[in-house]
């Protein structure tokens, strides 16, 4: 019975049938696979699944943490050696990505990683955290952020669903409730709260403190945005038990703050 | 009375996120004393916030 269904369907519509294996085929095997690299790249750009992309972001993520590490006067001569394999094994993985993935993963994740962190540790002398920079940090992570992104597996989209008709009797549907207002500016200080602590600790020179400054930052940015988003949403909301708000709970966390914010005030007063 | 719990719960958070932002920078000054101290203010007017909106069992 299927196969008469199929049969049929071909039959009536041989371009739609031709096309739906061709979705489901993955589009690195759509590059001819007779023909040079170059035309394989070509196919592939073509196809989606460029490796632009992963070079980019290989070539920044290199440039701004890998290279003022490697290639500076205070770094050993073999560490611009290894930097430099490096980033040729960086660059020679994502080309092979599409004819033998295995081995552009094993050259351009773990070869690269691999020769990255020997330039590190030969480069050890210029990572001091006096000479690091927060614009170059901040670049490269998002650029490292990136390279992990780039070499993800792409999904291949199988042929699609037949949509349901809608029914025009149908209801719409309503949402069970709304924002508070001032919901969206209370999570967005929150946040902004949490990233303004990020970028402070990379302001700490100390090389003691420093460690301890990014624990901290991302300590309290993690609270302030959990913090934030649940003011911004229970605001408003009175408690099934009972309208009272003022618990014990909060009385004693109330208390326990004043205690504090006095005792600040007397020591400061204290040593004046 | 509700209203006014909900804007205090609010001030508290803001409170708590300018103490921690000044004890972040005062840590990179070496002002040992002066972070701590903030953090924890910063720490206790987070926790007030939230017993104020949500109690603990108070569903």
């Amino acid at each position: 019975m299927a196969d008469d269904r199929e049969q049929r369907a071909s039959e009536t519509d041989p371009e739609e049938a031709l096309a739906e294996p061709l979705k489901a085929v993955p589009a690195r095997a759509l590059a001819p696979q007779h023909e040079g690299p170059v035309a394989r790249l070509v196919a592939e750009i073509r196809a989606g699944d460029s490796p632009g992309q992963t070079l980019l972001a290989t070539f920044v993520a290199w440039s701004a943490t890998v290279a003022p590490a490697a290639l500076s006067r205070s770094a050993a001569r073999p560490a611009a050696f290894v930097a430099v394999v490096g980033l040729v094994a960086g660059l020679a993985g994502p080309l092979f990505r599409g004819s033998r993935p295995t081995l552009a993963r094993h050259v351009g994740i773990t070869a690269f990683l691999a020769l990255t962190t020997g330039a590190w540790l030969l480069g050890s002398p210029a990572l001091t955290p006096a000479r690091l920079d927060p614009l170059r940090a901040s670049v490269g992570a998002i650029a490292w952020g990136a390279f992990a992104l780039s070499w993800r597996e792409r999904w291949e989209t199988g042929p699609s669903k037949h949509e349901v008709p809608k029914d025009p009797d149908a209801p719409l549907l309503q949402a069970r409730s709304t924002l508070p207002r001032g919901a969206i500016p209370i999570a967005t200080v929150g946040i902004l709260s949490g990233l303004v602590y990020l970028v402070l600790a990379w302001h700490v020179r100390d090389g003691d403190r420093a460690l301890a400054a990014q624990a901290v930052a991302v300590a309290c940015a993690v609270a302030i945005s959990v913090v934030a988003a649940m003011v911004a949403v229970e605001r408003g909301r009175r408690s099934s038990r009972s309208s009272r708000r003022m618990t014990p709970a909060a009385g004693k966390a109330l208390l326990m703050l004043v205690v504090f914010v006095v005792a600040g005030v007397a020591v400061v007063l204290m040593r004046r | 009375m509700s209203r006014a719990i909900d804007a205090f719960a609010v001030l508290l958070l803001f409170a708590a996120a300018s103490a921690f932002g000044f004890g972040v920078h005062a840590l990179g000054q070496r002002d040992d004393f002066k972070a701590v101290y903030l953090l924890v203010i910063g720490g206790l007017s987070l926790r007030a916030s939230t017993e104020l909106l949500r109690p603990r069992g108070g569903g």
